[in-house]
């Protein structure tokens, strides 16, 4: 297995090191109003300059997460030829460990992806003599939802191959726009107040560690998430196969 | 001596010394004189130091990877993965009660819960617990950057110059050591205690070496360091859950030093004693 995944590693160590050139610079964005001499964080003792200091930590982890995301579904489609792919299926237990190595390596994508942004955060609070904003749990939910999203979209991409397997998903993902849309058109908008939504975030993302429902809610969530991303290596084992014949020779 | 054990001399003191510099730089420069950092990311950053030693030296003294103990083996030593990552759980249950009865006999456990949970008890307790394990994923690398640069790199090479009862002891007391400006300034062990601050750094020395006899088993039965790491990422995060909230703050101030050595010392002396008797620790030196 230490085999492929170091295969796997080799083979996308430039978009790794890219991923990480990209994870300091979208974090180091929080920076751009500070050097731009911006009040909010001239301010920033003050609460409304924390909370500015939250808001971009907040857009900045996700942003992360989003690139990271990225890479890591480039990592999925990378070596789809025949010819490794027979050759991977004509080893002992080769599916397993080829496809195997892959959530490995995804895992340990997520796992740099959130020390990076634990790290960053903590690096500019800081430098601007701040207490770092509470964005851990945020991050560690965000963590899981990766994993989440990747255990759904692996064994498409492993079962039709990252060609048709992005269709597959870009179908799946409009039908879930066109659901949004039409709520949007028809449905109760109340709920999105830009006034109160960002209060409401700060608030929800403080409480992740506070209240109970909150703390088995989130259990109960991972918990879940690690299940499926352990069912989806089994699915995509299965399709490994499948998907192969779709590949380019 | 051999040119061979001179090289691994060598060795040994290039990643000593390459672990003991970073972190006793930002340690002493970012200290808040209470045991804590007042730099958030050099303390995010301190447990990474070993790793990278070990990687530094490698490269320096021009090693290579060598015997890396990076793969996981999980299969095959499943029981053994399970022990790390739940007994540090079981070892912070044995601690609450060996410091109940030690420290804080008459506080009534069950109310100091309820006290310390908003009044929801045992039901949050166990969320915690369990959410702490979950979150404790993403941060495995933190517990894999100690454990990558103490178990798959100074043991092993120390255990080329001598048995392996000495270089988990030797290696306890440099990880010990390794602490220091923390413990100077009251980390772990408080600063109340007779002796402040020598006492403590002794203390934490001789509470590493069967901490680290331990986890140098787990590493070599699986000849992997990722249960180490597991390991340690718990201890860290889920072992003082329930001491925290069942023992008495007062008697925790009031006893820190023995807190602190009961805590990382017990069940790891227990553990170590069961594994000599075993007959682990009579490897002989490579060289």
């Amino acid at each position: 297995m230490l085999g492929y995944i170091y295969s796997n590693f080799k083979s996308c160590k430039g978009t790794f090191f890219a991923l990480m050139g990209v994870l300091f610079f979208a974090n180091c964005f929080i920076f751009v109003p500070y050097f731009a001499g911006s009040e909010v964080y001239t301010a920033a003792k003050s609460s409304e300059g924390s909370s500015f200091l939250f808001m971009m930590c907040i857009f900045t982890v996700a942003l992360s997460f989003y690139v990271g995301g990225i890479v890591q579904e480039g990592l999925l489609a990378a070596d789809e030829r025949k010819k490794w792919a027979y050759f991977v299926v004509s080893t002992e237990d080769g599916i397993k460990k080829q496809v195997g190595s892959k959530y490995i390596l995804m895992l340990l994508y997520s796992v740099t992806i959130s020390f990076v942004c634990i790290f960053m955060n903590a690096l500019t609070a800081d430098i601007l003599g701040e207490d770092v904003p509470p964005t851990s749990g945020l991050i560690l939910l965000l963590f899981f939802v990766q994993l989440l999203i990747r255990a759904i979209n692996a064994p498409f991409i492993f079962a039709f191959s990252s060609k048709y397997g992005n269709t597959v998903r870009l179908a799946a993902l409009l039908i879930v726009s066109a659901i949004a849309l039409v709520y949007g058109l028809f449905g109760d908008l109340s709920i999105i107040n830009m006034d109160t939504m960002w209060k409401k975030l700060f608030k929800a993302i403080e409480k992740l560690s506070e209240s109970e429902t909150a703390i088995w809610a989130q259990t109960a969530f991972f918990g879940v998430v690690i299940v499926l991303y352990f069912l989806s290596y089994k699915l995509s084992c299965k399709f490994y196969l499948k998907g192969a014949e779709h590949y380019d020779k | 001596m051999s040119d061979e054990k001179k090289l691994t001399l060598k060795r040994i003191v290039i990643f000593t010394v390459l672990c003991f510099i970073p972190n006793y730089i930002l340690e002493i420069a970012f200290s808040d004189h209470r045991g804590g950092l007042t730099s958030a990311a050099a303390a995010q950053t301190v447990m990474l130091y070993p790793a990278i030693a070990n990687i530094l030296t490698r490269l320096i003294t021009k090693e290579g990877k060598g015997e890396h103990y990076l793969k996981a083996s999980l299969k095959k030593h499943k029981g053994i993965y399970l022990a790390a990552a739940a007994g540090p759980l079981a070892a912070g249950i044995i601690n609450l009660f060996a410091m109940h009865f030690l420290y804080d006999p008459n506080t009534d456990m069950a109310g100091l819960l309820d006290k310390n949970t908003g009044g929801k008890g045992l039901g949050l307790m166990l969320g915690v617990i369990l959410l702490t394990y979950l979150q404790d994923i993403p941060l495995l690398i933190l517990g894999f950057g100690e454990e990558f640069g103490w178990r798959a790199y100074l043991t092993p090479k120390l255990e080329k110059l001598m048995p392996r009862l000495p270089a988990c002891c030797i290696t306890g007391i440099i990880w010990g050591l390794w602490h220091a400006p923390l413990i100077w300034y009251g980390y772990d062990f408080g600063r109340g205690y007779a002796g402040f601050p020598y006492v403590g750094i002794i203390a934490m020395c001789v509470v590493c070496m069967p901490l680290s006899y331990v986890l140098t088993w787990m590493t070599e039965k699986t000849k992997s360091v990722i249960p180490a790491a597991v390991c340690h990422t718990v201890i860290d995060s889920v072992m003082n859950l329930p001491a925290a909230a069942m023992i008495s703050s007062e008697a925790l101030e009031k006893h820190s030093l023995w807190v602190g050595i009961t805590m990382m010392g017990l069940v790891p002396t227990a553990a170590a004693v069961c594994l000599l008797l075993t007959g682990f620790g009579r490897k002989k030196a490579e060289a």
